[in-house]
């Protein structure tokens, strides 16, 4: 058991930083193991003394030498992982709306359904505490769990039921032509005229969807100010972003970013990958190309090999600024997705989509960088 | 107890120079001896204990060794200074001025 206790003290003083912490530990151990002896004599209970004897110990995160935030415990009940689901569900069916929309339509109403149901039992569970066990501390703690999941749930239901909706509507033009015996909406001249009208609707219900959503938002925070007391809410999505970048943000995880291969190295492998499917598409391996095409021969070799000659010279760090490679290949893709758009060649619209995303998380690490540095000053 | 804990965790520093001008002792044998004389009614918790020590030794008021039991088990002993000394003299005087001034309020 003196192990056990030891295990405990040192995993509770874990970010203790002072200079006397390992002397602060025995001196901490000492006492408490004094305290066990004292309660198994009484008892002969192993567990109870354990436990009453670590309870002795307090709260040493109050000292301001030890880093560690506090965190609400509670034992974790069922309905939660209902509301976990509805959450990871509804970004998940947002994201397959894209590979199938009826697949996509099945998983943001069981993200629904899964929310509803943890919800509404969790809500239960809260208004019995509070009549009941008279908790207020934990009956706030489920309602805000409640409200936390919703915010970032609300955020994927919005675009999901607005894209749903516009195909929707899609479906059912398609149909009025077909039915008027205009031949198939495919078969149109003016296509890219109904792809941009098709835009405009889908902005709009996006913009109706988002007013009614946050008009919904809004009335329930006031309910959750009613019933909480609390104005300020944090979604789930924001708990993540905190954890990852800022409460938790320490020099192991800023050096992942920071390293001056990391953005060469993916601009790259990226590079290399493009500067393959051109060659592949310049083989004849996805169809009849004319293998002197001047598209890809200025993909190649203008524009390609110059961002991979970047890449390596900015990982052996002749180049000092990490930065300039992943934008090099950004504009590189711009420029391939333009030559080989004719060509139906993957390699465009993916090299450009990988660069949009690494472009996209070197801006986050910029800003999460600058907010570090600051809180640093 | 909660108001009444808060209470006398206000006077932390007074209440532990008080047991350590008996004689020198160490920390669960403090806390023990106030659990006595306080017939089980209040203890401190190890992080109270640590943390009012720390403040008392950085002052002076207080000093600190190292002894081995008999068990074998090593022990950080707390002795009171002659600073420490003269700070529980005025300590005391202050508290028995605030009692008999709330000791008149409430029999008024």
């Amino acid at each position: 058991m003196y192990n056990k206790i030891k295990e405990y003290v040192n995993y509770q003083l874990r970010f203790d930083t002072s200079e006397n912490n390992q002397e602060k530990k025995e001196e901490i151990i000492g006492n408490i193991s004094d305290r066990y002896d004292e309660i198994f004599e009484k008892n002969h209970d192993e567990n109870l003394a354990y436990v009453e004897a670590i309870k002795s110990m307090g709260d040493f995160t109050l000292d301001d030498k030890i880093l560690e935030t506090k965190e609400k415990s509670y034992k974790p009940n069922i309905s939660e992982m209902f509301l976990i689901a509805g959450a990871i569900l509804s970004a998940f069916g947002l994201l397959m709306i894209f590979l199938n929309v009826v697949a996509g339509a099945v998983v943001v109403m069981l993200s629904i359904i899964s929310f509803s149901i943890g919800a509404s039992y969790l809500y239960q569970e809260s208004q019995y505490i509070k009549n009941e066990e008279y908790d207020i501390d934990k009956h706030n703690h489920y309602v805000n769990k409640i409200f936390s999941y919703m915010k970032t749930c609300f955020i994927f239901w919005a675009i999901s039921i607005s894209l749903l909706l516009t195909l929707l509507i899609y479906n059912l033009i398609a149909v009025a032509f077909m039915a008027s015996n205009l031949g198939s909406i495919t078969s149109i001249d003016d296509f890219q005229l109904i792809f941009f009208l098709l835009a405009i609707v889908f902005v709009i219900l996006f913009l109706i969807s988002l007013l009614i959503f946050s008009s919904l938002y809004k009335r329930l925070m006031k309910k959750y100010y009613l019933i909480t007391g609390e104005e300020k809410l944090v979604s789930v999505g924001q708990k993540i972003k905190q954890f990852l970048f800022l409460e938790s943000f320490d020099n192991k995880i800023k050096l992942i970013f920071i390293k001056n291969w990391f953005y060469p190295t993916f601009t790259l492998i990226f590079s290399l990958y493009c500067f393959v499917d051109l060659i592949l598409l310049s083989t004849g391996t996805y169809g009849d190309i004319d293998r002197s095409n001047l598209a890809i021969l200025i993909s190649e070799f203008v524009v390609v090999v110059p961002t991979i000659i970047i890449s390596i010279i900015a990982i052996t760090g002749k180049f000092k600024s990490r930065f300039v490679a992943p934008f090099v290949y950004l504009i590189s893709t711009i420029v391939i997705f333009i030559l080989t758009f004719s060509l139906y060649s993957m390699a465009g619209p993916i090299s450009f989509l990988s660069a949009i995303v690494l472009v996209v998380f070197m801006l986050i690490d910029i800003i999460v960088n600058l907010k570090y540095s600051q809180q640093k000053k | 107890m909660n108001i009444f804990g808060d209470l006398l965790r206000g006077h932390t520093d007074m209440i532990l120079l008080s047991v350590l001008e008996k004689n020198d002792s160490y920390g669960y044998l403090i806390n023990k001896q106030i659990e006595k004389l306080t017939d089980n009614e209040f203890s401190f918790t190890e992080a109270t204990l640590y943390t009012s020590f720390k403040r008392l030794v950085q002052l002076g008021y207080v000093t600190t060794y190292w002894l081995e039991s008999d068990s074998g088990k090593k022990r950080k002993y707390y002795s009171i200074t002659s600073q420490g000394l003269q700070y529980l003299t005025v300590q005391n005087q202050e508290w028995k001025k605030i009692k008999t001034i709330i000791d008149k309020i409430i029999k008024a």
